[in-house]
């Protein structure tokens, strides 16, 4: 599942999230992979992510971080908002050498002089080519770049509608309003501090 | 055939309870438009049917419970109802309302309103559903608190928990405390002026009201839906949202700070432990569960459970600002977690929280100063905050053991009766109705509506949204006694109509344009704002032409000695009322158009009002 | 996914947890009320906990409406697959798996996607038209175990209505072919009911170049400065070709 993919925004705002996904290959080097998806998610933590998730579970919005990283099994996620955090994780991953395959959501050109940071290179790339067909249907640009931050579509546009509202009307503030919609999106790859600052943008209007 | 009513399932039930009677009365269009409904439809009742002098637990009495022309419709809050009858406390009218969901259940019954006479020979309750009514055996409730009767009612009619709502009196009521209440939905109360003794004197021990499945017509369901959203708006606004997310549970600490907490039977206004009572703090601390009423999204009514510490393991509901305030600051116990458990005992047993908390204060008071021994108070030793001994004497009480038989009678009689200085330290007012749970020194404008107050409780208040329909004054003195009788004149009649309707005031915080906009697009009545501004003002008036053959002359509404004290610390300090008293309540005469030596409303305002029939009635 | 009707307060809190507004007041019963045809069973409603009385149920449904959660609640897993959320590891494991090489490119086709959700058959014309290229269908894809035959890209009958959050065609082909397969694609975009959002997989070349982006470019498809890169931190390694 690419539900990393397609996150919605500008060069702007997106240089602030980064996703990073750590997962076995199934029927290859998957056998016990537990342990290594939690050290993965410990290693994490110690970089102040923004967010951390276990798709069986949730995320550290919905649990307790180390109840997130008890659940770790198949994929695991974590999110930064700088590429220097990125590459100060990827040096210990290296270090750690799990073993597992890493995966990094973000602008390309900021996610490889993150890489070239840990002396990495890039393998193979998912871009995304925007969404194509009734695209009437949509909602606006502004609910799309807070909403496409959850890939399985978990944070419905009508509760997006309904924190612009709130932000508007000062009965939440933008932070308190990303972090009701953040426990929604099982797999923890929602980014609420950049959801926060979107929100905040979107209630000026 | 008569036509169809809109808003109104058309019937008012009737039982009487001395023959086993049930019958319907029919409800028209000229009566919803004269009373709307709730408790103008409860005064209506009484008017027509009891004689002032009855006296509140003789069969002749009538308890009405019902709904409005909102009840049972997807607006936030009316699913409400009010109760009306002669209350206990004062032998004259009493209006109190209870949340929950008992006024929709009610209508989708297919009834707006329930009006019991008489009196049972043996313990009964009344049963509602789809199907019918039945008047039921009550024997193995009787003894039964109230959230133990609603769960035994519920699971021996087989309902599930919200398919059902049971609203019972407790011990106190089954003993004729004055200040008993009915109670229900998971502690909901309707609880001023002792309307649950009433019911006790008729033996009824319950109402189980099924959800019923009739939808109430309505002329404009679009509308109807839009000021449902509308009326959530203003939930949400309202007082920057406070009450939408916190209920009544941040109240204690802004309260203290502005010196209108009650402290120590009214001996102090400074309560260092105030920060311990932050709802934002107790709803983390212990676990809080969101519960509540149809059509209402807020987070004002919780159930709340202890899980760790101090009283771990109890489980009940989370009191209101008054029950905080009363069992706690009020009778000096300073832990939340006790009070948790007081206030919950105060509810299961049926008894009126504030009443309540005075009468321990004075008990207290008493103790402290050696005028009841520990031997008067059959062994307890009423010290303050005594955590113990409060929740024996409130079981004393409600069960009429020992001294409790006299307390049971509310603080009044029994400071009265003990005589000498005692009556000096005693919070009452002399028409016999409690003040709610505040500190009035620090709230003149509630002190004067509850000492002239028709209801037994409260007769008008300041929470409105869209002020200027009722003229009050801006900016507010809160101290300024003309502006204190100018705003208690011109908002009555507000809230009234919130109790009519019967809508719960943290919903549509009683703004009557959304509300008349609502009762048109439910009745399709098209009444202006101003016609139903007159109905509230129109049931206030015809409450005090009642209520002054029932023997409450204006000479009954004064505070009592300790209630119109002059504070002697915190903000308030110095501040008293009792040198602005006379010409306040001349000023609020004046404003209203009532004589001041009679109490009477004036023939021009009885005019203006449409009530000379009922005038005459109670000449 | 349903409400209890006997419980429901008509709060309205859960409406707008629905992401495919599947939830609406009924004015009737004065109820929320749930519309079966077009929930995905993604139970974003119950898991949000908000409803105050807890009247949203979900009870496993029989095939083929078993589909819906298991497509739309990425909680859930795919029995055939053994991955909870919607698909494949597609390029997340490519340092490992060796399943995209160098000459070929990945699709994947996300019908639904973002939160406007799909129902199979507008998959299946899209399928259809691709097999008629002779793309190479990825066999560990949830989508592909619902293909009749992968020759063709037909589904089976009776999941054609089934209504999802998204689900995902995936697919692999030489990268000469990429010209023709965006050209299929734009061709039956316009045919169908809902949106798609579009992957695309590219090794990278020894030099780091992705050489991809020079067809995207020719063909005048700008992709998003954002996406994914897998930093071959993987073991072992698939052999290089």
């Amino acid at each position: 599942m690419t539900h990393s993919l397609h996150r919605r925004g500008t060069r702007e705002n997106l240089a602030k999230d980064y996703v990073m996904l750590c997962l076995p290959a199934v029927g290859i080097n998957d056998k016990d992979h537990d342990p290594k998806l939690q050290e993965f998610l410990k290693i994490c933590m110690k970089h102040n992510p923004l967010n951390i998730g276990a798709i069986h579970l949730g995320n550290m919005y919905s649990h307790k971080a180390e109840d997130v990283i008890k659940a770790a099994h198949g994929i695991v996620h974590a999110v930064y908002g700088k590429p220097e955090t990125v590459t100060a994780v990827l040096n210990d991953l290296k270090k750690a050498d799990l073993g597992m395959s890493v995966v990094v959501s973000g602008i390309f050109e900021n996610v490889d002089q993150a890489l070239a940071g840990a002396g990495l290179k890039h393998h193979t790339a998912n871009f995304s080519l925007g969404i194509w067909g009734n695209t009437e249907k949509l909602p606006s640009n502004e609910i799309l770049e807070i909403a496409t931050m959850c890939g399985h579509a978990l944070i419905p546009t009508n509760l997006v509608k309904e924190m612009i509202k709130d932000v508007k009307a000062g009965r939440k503030t933008p932070d308190a309003a990303a972090k009701q919609l953040a426990p929604n999106c099982a797999c923890g790859i929602f980014n609420p501090a950049r959801a926060a600052e979107l929100l905040a943008a979107a209630a000026k209007k | 055939m008569a036509t169809q009513l809109n808003g109104s399932t058309g019937k008012v039930l009737r039982v009487d309870l001395t023959s086993s009677k049930i019958w319907d009365d029919a409800l028209d269009e000229a009566t919803i438009r004269r009373f709307l409904g709730g408790t103008g439809l409860g005064v209506k009742y009484m008017t027509d049917l009891v004689d002032p002098k009855t006296n509140w637990s003789d069969p002749k009495n009538i308890f009405f419970i019902g709904s409005g022309p909102l009840g049972g419709l997807r607006i936030p809050g009316c699913a409400s109802v009010s109760v009306v009858t002669k209350g206990a406390q004062t032998n004259g009218l009493t209006s109190t309302q209870s949340n929950g969901n008992l006024g929709a259940h009610l209508k989708w019954c297919g009834y707006d309103a329930i009006v019991v006479s008489g009196a049972s020979p043996t313990w009964k309750y009344l049963y509602l559903h789809d199907g019918g009514v039945e008047l039921r055996d009550a024997t193995r409730f009787v003894g039964k608190d109230t959230w133990r009767t609603e769960e035994a009612i519920k699971e021996e009619l087989g309902y599930k928990e919200r398919t059902m709502s049971v609203f019972s009196i407790g011990p106190a009521g089954e003993n004729l405390v004055k200040f008993a209440g009915i109670f229900g939905d998971r502690g909901h109360a309707a609880a001023h002026n002792g309307v649950g003794a009433v019911l006790g004197a008729k033996k009824l021990k319950a109402f189980a009201v099924a959800r019923g499945t009739k939808k109430v017509p309505v002329v404009n369901q679009e509308l109807i839906n839009e000021l449902g959203r509308q009326t959530t708006e203003v939930a949400k606004t309202f007082g920057g949202g406070n009450v939408y997310t916190w209920g009544t549970s941040r109240v204690v600490p802004g309260a203290e700070t502005a010196g209108w907490l009650p402290v120590k039977n009214y001996l102090t206004n400074v309560f260092p432990e105030k920060d311990l009572f932050d709802g934002a703090r107790l709803r983390s601390l212990f676990k809080s569960t969101n519960y509540p009423c149809y059509a209402c999204s807020s987070h004002h009514y919780e159930l709340m459970a202890i899980t760790e510490g101090k009283n771990a393991g109890f489980a009940g509901k989370e009191p209101e600002y008054e029950q905080w305030a009363s069992m706690g600051p009020q009778i000096q116990v300073k832990d939340p977690a006790d009070v948790l458990v007081i206030a919950n005992l105060v509810d299961q047993m049926g008894m009126e929280t504030n009443e309540t908390g005075w009468v321990i204060g004075w008990v207290m008071e008493c103790y402290e100063k050696g005028a009841l021994t520990k031997k008067d108070l059959d062994g307890l030793e009423m010290t303050w905050g005594n955590v113990s001994a409060v929740m024996e004497l409130i079981k004393n009480i409600a069960h009429r053991r020992g001294y409790g038989n006299v307390l049971a009678e509310g603080v009044k009689y029994a400071a009265e009766k003990l005589g000498g200085e005692a009556v000096k330290w005693a919070v009452f007012t002399g028409k016999g109705g409690s003040p709610r749970g505040h500190d009035h020194r620090g709230r003149w404008v509630e002190m004067l509506d509850t000492c002239i107050s028709d209801t037994g409780t409260l007769q008008t208040q300041m929470l409105i949204n869209n002020k200027e329909i009722w003229d009050m004054p801006a900016p507010f003195d809160i101290f300024n006694p003309d502006q204190v009788a100018l705003a208690e004149a011109n908002s009555t009649g507000s809230m009234t109509i919130s109790d009519c309707l019967v809508q719960c005031w943290f919903c549509a915080f009683n703004d009557t344009k959304l509300q008349t906009e609502a009762i048109n697009a439910a009745t399709g009545l098209n009444m202006t704002i101003d016609e139903v501004k007159k109905v509230g003002r129109r049931i206030i008036n015809i409450m005090r032409l009642y209520n002054l053959k029932c023997g409450l002359t204006p000479n009954k509404e004064v505070p009592s000695f300790r209630y119109c004290s002059t504070p002697v610390d915190g903000p308030n300090k110095d501040k008293g009322i009792r040198p602005h008293w006379e010409n306040m309540v001349n000023k609020y005469y004046q404003l209203m158009g009532w004589d001041r030596s009679t109490g009477m409303p004036l023939p021009e305002t009885i005019k203006a009002l449409g009530i000379e029939d009922i005038a005459k009635k109670f000449k | 996914m349903r409400i209890d009707p006997d419980v429901c307060i008509a709060c309205e809190a859960c409406v707008p947890y629905c992401p495919v507004e599947a939830i609406k007041m009924d004015d009737e019963k004065g109820v929320a009320v749930i519309n079966q045809d077009e929930c995905v069973d993604c139970c974003v409603c119950l898991n949000s906990k908000v409803c105050p009385v807890d009247c949203i149920i979900f009870e496993p449904q029989p095939w083929p409406r078993s589909l819906r959660v298991t497509f739309s609640n990425p909680r859930t897993g795919h029995k055939e697959t053994r991955i909870a959320g919607r698909g494949t590891e597609e390029m997340k494991t490519n340092d490992v798996t060796g399943r995209f090489k160098r000459g070929w490119i990945g699709l994947g086709l996300e019908f639904g996607r973002p939160g406007i959700g799909t129902r199979f058959r507008d998959l299946e014309k899209m399928a259809m038209a691709l097999a008629k290229l002779g793309v190479h269908f990825e066999p560990q894809n949830p989508v592909t175990f619902l293909m009749v035959d992968t020759k063709t890209g037909k589904l089976k009958d009776e999941v054609l209505n089934e209504k999802v959050l998204s689900a995902i065609i995936e697919c692999a082909f030489p990268i000469e072919k990429l010209k023709d397969v965006l050209n299929t694609m734009k061709k039956v975009a316009k045919e169908i009911d809902t949106v798609f959002s579009v992957d695309c997989i590219c090794k990278a070349d020894p030099d780091g170049s992705y050489p991809v982006k020079k067809i995207l470019a020719e063909a005048g498809i700008t992709p998003y400065v954002n996406g994914k890169q897998n930093v071959g931190l993987g073991r072992p390694k698939a052999k290089e070709e």
